[in-house]
């Protein structure tokens, strides 16, 4: 009978229901502050467990599986990465061609040291101004990259800036790059045929197809602690066995001149804010041909243009003198030299959206900066001349509209002129 | 004085009694149901993720979160969904500076364009650092050349439109925008909107007291940096979208066409300003809940004499409760 | 069964007068043969194929031969077909109408079929010959494929009187092999043997520039898709099925599944595509000169020697030869779409890569790394590298003139008027292999009683010949026939390149 001394005065009922809930409720809304480890403890090091959770021991072990996988593979990616065998502990600035320059040709002009000319010199257009192509012939070239050429590989998507809703079907075709690697192709061969025919060039050019070029710069204003890395991978890199291709067309008073002119003050903007910083490079020189007699008579690639952000004729034109310069540096380092015996020319021309660049780069000094070393480079620019117009890449060009022979001049001209 | 016109209004209702009056109810007097809701539109996780933690001036692609919470995945503002996919522009809102006097950090406007994301224009800024993308103030063209100061001087300084200074050291009056909540780098900034710009009042000891476009004032502390000016694209509100389409690719969502009955909670209300607010410190998170687990004695809900040992009432009848 | 026969001999044929057939009764009849004026339409009734079998006599049909066969109402619809083809404006429609292509099912067609729409039947695929042979043997496959007659001789007299200087392009082939790190050729990429071919063509023509202008009004692609596709008939075989229990073949075609890349009516002519990719193109305004004329008793020798008509030895199922179906679109593209309005429509010389093959080669000869593997002295894979590399020959040769021929509005229904000729190399850097081919005859997709086709198409190729001999300390040295003082020839050591190759090439680029 003992329990019936503990009766329960009456049913639980919907009222106790209802203040038992209030209670519970607001007791768990109750903000404790929450357990604080100890600050000597966490010192200790030691591992700290949460108690009330009930798969304590089911999570721990998860967690560890999971923790150890995650560090297995990060590991792994930061393996990977020093494995590689260009890795190098030192960072360095990595210029590719990727990002433009924010100051256009004013920062390449400070990166290269060099005074910028608008214009090919009289004397070079005047040289080569017997040298006869048809027009016919120019538009064949570019039709057999914009219109002949049977790639059917799926273009990328079609950004319009004004009815940015609509969504174009995807259309098949060649891709722009490879496009206008074609034309350039072609252009060259007539040009090198030209030459040939008429004696300007003695010898055939060599030309190597995609081939990688990296060069190696440091010291200078800003390239002291981590160094100075030009690369890319242009489709046409053309030597030559002729030692005189390389001739400068500046003589020393033309030289002497430059060296008065300032270099371009381009503050409040550094000039390497536009390289990234990575530790995969080459530190020595990567050159086709690099050890047999030849001399880089021109380099010639082609961009496409970013359909949303699309570059400026200013930023175009400092992409091909750095890529310019890089050849040039690349020709005077060759054979592993340090020195500059005599200021050399190198020529590059770039194809983007239908508009050459065309830069004749003479290097007179392999110095970066101009405190011990008042000699600068010179750099000879045609910048954005439209050789053709062409039609989106989403659309078939029927016909070459708009082709400016002047451009097409001036091109022979800058591969074909030299100095008498 | 408000009190009597209050009064008049009959808005108020003083308490007669006592000597002092003490303003014990009004209408629409402490103002309710006026905190905003936070806007969910781009997901931060994402951002951290392709960014890589760190800032960069490249557009980035990141996922939207269409007015739902991240954590819990429902939709807490309305009218915000779909749209065209828009490349999103990490924007540098704090500015810092050398803090002698003499030095700036100066920086040339390479490029001012229109943000998909947000109403004002913003400026891609070039300087010894690198590049970024900051809000655009109203007469910023490419070309110019701003400054960053955070030198908090003795004499009130007149402000160019554009560079970024204490407003500590901003003269009152001046027109401000992207003013930092606390003088830390990952503070909440004011005034980001197209056109909108926030006024010093005074200088009150550590602290200034700022007016936002919204009337309310603010006691900020002096080292917090604001930009001078107003901001861009104050015209926006004159362009229209043209048709219902046009506000769904830009990702708004439609209204629901049913009828809502409205009450009093409904409207603008005539508030008296609050008084300034100091932000002082930035608050703390609130410490989390704890979580209870009763005893099976409480859970129970036996009370007094029948609180017994849960053995007593149960298995030695075949009823919980006893009769 | 397959072979793999050693040291095979071929006979080298010149004219048709020496080889005397057989006399028998039935050659002395007329067979019966058909025209597109001689042609008429049969009843609407008639199938390809007869199935039906008289259980008593009163059921008995006596037909045509004609209709007997089949034969009827294939020609009627070949040359209605060739009707159409000649109505229509363009090439390219020209071309769509005549391509066995069918377009897969799209998705929304697979969902919204119902259960008593008509079953959605397979679409035709054809099949697809692959870039450098995948099997064995398949040198006597691909001639019947692409009715070609194959000579392996030299091609000295084809390129008589062209004597081109060689010694410019020695020295620049010379640079550009050490600039890419050639060595001994074994160890190199397929991607750069196509760049190294690239290479050569510009270096040969840079040799010879100065003084042939009309290279400069070529056409040069680098990397271009040579695809062509076309059908061939004499596939009924495939539907020859031994009946269980007896040890009689009956060909079923009623009530069975027709195979891959075969005509709904279950024709037996299988539709066959290449898609080959030349590392080099060089095309021009105006044709080769013309090998032997279409009327010419050389056009319409047989393709295999003994004029075997009992092919059962030869002809296999694709599969057997490693060959599968494809899915994808299907061009006529010699190195330019029929539709781009291409000016230089006449493709003069090919250049293609063989490194693939040497890769497959070395897989079947047991070795794990297929680059490094040198098998010149192995006269087993030698043999193997010859036969595949003198097939795909025979098939890229065929490729590229079959697109020439569609493209210039030819197509299997209506037949060449004029033979098409092209000159092809093939390499892998290391063995040269070199082969003019002419295209006489596109019409070999039909097979049946009253079709009289006896023209081939016809190649020579000549190989292999090694670009060098020796290898030593980045030194080439080669074995060339050089005329002594006495005026003899006699082969001497030297060093370079194989003279021969260069100047073939040379030859190959200068020949109009």
């Amino acid at each position: 009978m003992v329990f019936r001394k503990y009766r329960a005065v009456k049913q639980w009922g919907k009222m106790d229901t209802r203040i038992f809930k209030e209670i519970y409720n607001s007791r768990n809304k109750r903000k404790m502050p929450a357990f604080q480890v100890p600050e000597a403890i966490e010192a200790l090091g030691v591992k700290i467990f949460e108690a009330n959770d009930p798969m304590i021991f089911a999570r721990q072990q998860q967690r560890n599986i999971i923790e150890t996988a995650a560090n297995d593979y990060n590991q792994r990616i930061v393996q990977n990465e020093q494995q590689h065998p260009l890795f190098k502990s030192n960072k360095a600035y990595i210029f590719e061609g990727e990002e433009p320059m924010s100051d256009g040709i004013a920062q390449a002009s400070l990166l290269t040291k060099s005074i910028v000319r608008n214009g090919l010199p009289e004397s070079i257009i005047h040289s080569s101004s017997k040298i006869e192509i048809d027009e016919e012939t120019v538009c064949d070239a570019i039709l057999h990259g914009e219109r002949y050429d049977p790639t059917l590989e799926k273009l990328p998507k079609r950004f319009d800036p004004v009815l940015f809703w609509v969504k174009h079907i995807r259309v098949h075709g060649t891709p722009v790059v490879k496009r206008n690697n074609i034309i350039l192709d072609n252009l060259l061969r007539q040009v090198v045929f030209a030459g040939l025919r008429t004696n300007t060039l003695k010898t055939n050019m060599q030309i190597n197809r995609d081939s990688p070029l990296s060069v190696h710069l440091s010291g200078g204003l800003y390239f002291y602690d981590n160094p100075l890395v030009l690369r890319g991978q242009p489709h046409l890199t053309v030597q030559s066995s002729d030692s005189n291709i390389t001739s400068a067309w500046a003589g020393k008073s033309d030289i002497d001149a430059a060296n008065q002119e300032p270099l371009p003050d381009i503050y409040p903007i550094s000039p390497i804010i536009d390289f990234n910083k990575d530790n995969i490079y080459n530190d020595d020189l990567l050159l086709t041909r690099k050890t047999h007699q030849s001399h880089i008579h021109s380099v010639l690639w082609s961009r496409e243009q970013d359909q949303k952000y699309a570059w400026t004729k200013e930023q175009n034109m400092a992409n091909a003198i750095l890529t310019t310069y890089a050849a040039a540096v690349a020709e005077a380092t060759r054979n592993g030299q340090t020195e500059l015996e005599k200021p050399l020319l190198v020529r590059g021309v770039q194809l983007v959206d239908g508009r050459l660049d065309l830069v004749a780069f003479q290097l007179n000094t392999l110095e970066l900066t101009e405190e011990e070393n008042p000699v600068k480079n010179i750099v000879w620019i045609e910048k954005g001349i439209e050789l053709y117009k062409p039609k989106p890449f989403y659309e078939q060009m029927e016909q070459v509209e708009k082709l400016n022979m002047e451009t097409f001049k001036k091109f022979v001209a800058l591969m074909l002129g030299h100095i008498h | 004085m408000i009190g009597t016109l209050a009064c008049e209004m009959s808005a108020l209702r003083l308490a007669t009694s006592c000597s002092s009056k003490i303003l014990i109810s009004t209408r629409n007097f402490p103002a309710r149901g006026t905190k905003p809701l936070p806007r969910h539109l781009w997901d931060m996780k994402d951002l951290e993720e392709k960014s890589g933690g760190e800032y960069t001036h490249k557009p980035l692609r990141i996922n939207k979160l269409g007015g739902r919470d991240p954590e819990t995945g429902r939709k807490v503002n309305q009218h915000i969904g779909g749209g065209v996919k828009f490349d999103y522009f990490m924007i540098d809102f704090h500015r810092r500076g050398p803090s002698d006097g003499i030095s700036t950090y100066d920086e040339r406007v390479l490029e001012v364009r229109r943000d998909p994301n947000r109403t004002c224009h913003i400026a891609l800024v070039a300087g010894i650092e690198g590049k970024r993308w900051i809000l655009a103030t109203e007469n910023m063209k490419a070309g110019d050349i701003i400054s960053t100061t955070s030198h908090l001087s003795e004499n009130p300084v007149i402000g160019v439109e554009g560079n970024a200074y204490p407003i500590g050291s901003l003269a009152a009056g001046t027109l401000i925008n992207s003013i930092e909540r606390y003088p830390t780098n990952d503070s909440e900034i004011f005034v980001q909107a197209a056109g909108a710009a926030a006024t010093i009042v005074r200088h009150q000891g550590d602290f200034t007291v700022v007016k936002l476009p919204h009337k309310h004032e603010f006691s900020l502390h002096r080292n917090c940096m604001a930009t001078v000016g107003r901001l861009s694209h104050a015209d926006i509100d004159n362009k229209i979208y043209g048709s219902a389409q046009m506000h769904r690719r830009f990702g708004y969502k439609m209204s629901s066409g049913l009828f809502h009955k409205k009450d009093g909670y409904f409207g603008r209300k005539i508030r008296a300003l609050p008084p300034v607010r100091q932000l002082d410190t930035p608050p703390t998170p609130p410490p989390p809940t704890q979580k209870f687990t009763l005893s099976k004695k409480e859970l129970s809900g036996l009370h007094g004499h029948a609180k017994v040992h849960n053995l007593l009432a149960h298995g030695y009848s075949t009823r919980d409760y006893p009769q | 069964m397959l072979k793999r026969a050693i040291f095979r001999n071929t006979v080298i044929r010149r004219s048709s007068s020496e080889v005397t057939a057989p006399q028998t009764s039935e050659d002395s009849v007329e067979k019966p043969s058909a025209n597109s004026s001689t042609v008429y339409r049969p009843p609407y009734y008639r199938k390809p194929h007869q199935h039906h079998t008289s259980k008593h006599m009163l059921q008995d049909e006596f037909l045509n031969t004609g209709d007997a066969t089949g034969a009827g109402v294939r020609l009627f619809d070949y040359y209605k077909t060739a009707e159409m083809v000649n109505s229509m404006p363009t090439i390219k429609e020209k071309v769509d109408l005549v391509s066995p292509y069918e377009r897969p099912w799209t998705r929304a067609e697979k969902t919204w079929r119902r259960d008593w729409h008509p079953t959605l039947m397979a679409t035709r695929k054809a099949w697809g010959i692959p870039q450098t042979p995948m099997h064995f043997d398949t040198l006597q496959y691909y001639q019947y494929l692409t009715k070609t007659r194959v000579e392996h001789d030299s091609l000295d007299d084809y390129y008589q009187g062209l004597l081109p200087p060689y010694e410019d392009f020695q020295t620049s082939f010379l640079n550009t092999l050490k600039s890419m790190e050639f060595g001994d050729g074994l160890n190199f990429d397929e991607e750069q043997t196509q760049k190294l071919l690239g290479s050569l063509i510009d270096d040969a023509m840079g040799g010879i520039a100065h003084n042939v202008t009309r290279l400069a009004e070529n056409r040069v692609a680098y990397d271009v898709e040579s695809e062509a596709f076309w059908i061939r008939s004499g596939f009924s075989f495939l539907y020859d099925v031994e009946e269980v229990g007896t040890r009689e073949v009956v060909r079923k075609l009623n009530n069975y599944p027709k195979y891959i890349g075969d005509d709904r009516r279950k024709l037996g002519e299988l539709a066959f595509v290449h898609r080959d990719k030349l590392a080099a193109q060089i095309r021009s305004k105006e044709a080769l000169a013309v090998l032997h004329s279409l009327d010419s008793e050389n056009a319409k020798l047989s393709i295999f020697d003994d004029n075997k008509n009992d092919l059962d030895e030869e002809i296999y199922s694709p599969k057997v030869y490693n060959l599968w179906p494809d899915q994808e679109p299907l061009w006529q593209c010699p190195g330019y779409h029929v539709d781009s309005g291409e000016t230089h429509s006449h493709g003069i010389l090919g250049v293609k890569s063989l490194r693939p093959l040497r890769e497959r080669i070395a897989y079947w000869m047991g070795y794990q790394d297929g680059k490094s593997y040198e098998f010149e002295g192995i006269p087993e894979a030698k043999q193997m590298f010859d036969d595949a590399a003198r097939s795909q020959a025979v098939v890229s040769m065929f490729t590229t003139l079959c697109a020439q021929a569609h493209a210039h509005g030819f197509t299997q229904y209506t037949d060449v008027t004029r033979p098409f000729t092209s000159q092809l190399i093939l390499s892998d850097g290391i063995n040269f292999f070199f082969a003019v081919g002419q295209l006489n005859t596109l019409a070999i997709n039909v097979e049946c009683e009253g079709f009289v086709n006896d023209r081939t198409n016809f190649i020579r190729i000549e190989g292999p010949f090694s670009l060098f001999d020796i290898y030593d300390k980045d030194e080439y040295q080669t074995i060339n026939i050089v005329k002594s003082i006495e005026g003899k020839e006699e082969n001497k050591i030297g060093p370079g390149l194989n003279h021969k190759v260069l100047e073939r090439i040379t030859q190959m680029l200068m020949k109009q």
